[in-house]
């Protein structure tokens, strides 16, 4: 900016004010430059309080999702699997085979005879034994 | 920002601050070490550090005023006894009780500028963007300043050359 002219009892007043010196500062400049310092050494730091406010957010919005969160649905369903089955076989046991006696033999032999030949087929008994005499009978009696 | 920096700020513009905020407020003092504080504070120091010193103090002398304004009759009857604004100089020509009295009569802008710009050394330019205001404004209530402390000092140049006739 370009000074206009001036002129020469203004700048004399000029001169004449600007030599009136400044009544001093009623500092205490110790105790200035302490605290300066002091200032200086406390600067803020945004790193952990930002951490921790992204954080916080962080936890207040996944708490919010908990709660707002729609109850899962639970399908079920029948799923049929082919499994492979180990079969084993094991040795028949002679206890569990039903031990069928001679007279059985004889039974199922003459149920055969019957249903094939009816009567005809029913073999004939043995002849019995002749009954004891009578009279051998009361006197036993 | 080093501690010689601030110490060699503190012993160049320290008065001229204090100076600066007594246009507004009664505690210049606690003003201008709040903003010295604030300058040592800063991560990266300004690029212009006296006007934004000046600016700091500006800000803080309008709080306080403001603040003391508020407060009660005591505390403002105690603020009232300022102390000199000026230290008496011999081969000025001028009293420094008188030029006091005659600065505090101006309006506050004007004080303001011509505070700003004798004792405080700043440009124009630098005192317009300090007071919000266009630098042609800054010169204008300089000049008007200066021609009503020229009326009412009815200060003539001690060292004004012989006009010739």
């Amino acid at each position: 900016m370009s000074e206009p002219a001036r002129d020469p009892e203004v700048s004399a007043l000029e001169a004449a004010l600007a030599g009136l010196p400044p009544a001093p500062a009623g500092l205490d400049r110790d105790r200035l430059m302490f605290r300066a310092g002091l200032a200086a050494s406390r600067r803020p730091g945004w790193l952990w309080p930002g951490a921790a406010g992204v954080l916080g957010l962080a936890t207040a919005t996944l708490a919010v999702l908990l709660a707002l969160r729609p109850e899962p649905v639970v399908v079920e369903r029948v799923v049929y699997r082919d499994v492979p089955v180990r079969v084993e076989r094991q040795p028949a046991r002679e206890t569990d085979e039903p031990s069928w006696g001679e007279e059985a033999g004889r039974y199922f032999q003459a149920r055969e005879q019957l249903l094939g030949r009816g009567l005809d087929g029913v073999p004939v008994p043995p002849p019995l034994p002749p009954p004891p005499a009578l009279s051998k009978l009361n006197g036993e009696l | 920002m080093g501690p010689e920096l601030l110490g060699r700020l503190v012993d160049e513009h320290a008065a001229a601050l204090v100076l600066y905020a007594r246009q507004w407020c009664a505690a210049p003092d606690d003003v201008v070490q709040e903003a010295f504080i604030k300058l040592a504070r800063q991560r990266v120091p300004p690029a212009e550090v006296v006007p934004w010193l000046y600016r700091v103090v500006r800000n803080g002398a309008l709080s306080s005023a403001r603040a003391a304004r508020r407060r009660n009759r005591h505390e403002a009857a105690a603020a009232s006894r300022t102390p000199p604004w000026f230290v008496a100089a011999e081969g000025t020509g001028l009293d420094a009780e008188t030029a006091a009295a005659a600065l505090q009569a101006l309006p506050v802008e004007q004080r303001e500028v011509i505070v700003a710009h004798l004792w405080g050394g700043l440009s124009f330019e630098q005192i317009a963007v300090v007071a919000g205001c266009s630098s042609s404004t800054a010169h204008r209530w300089y000049a008007a300043g200066i021609s009503a402390l020229r009326e009412r000092l009815g200060v003539s140049c001690p060292n004004r050359p012989a006009t010739p006739k």
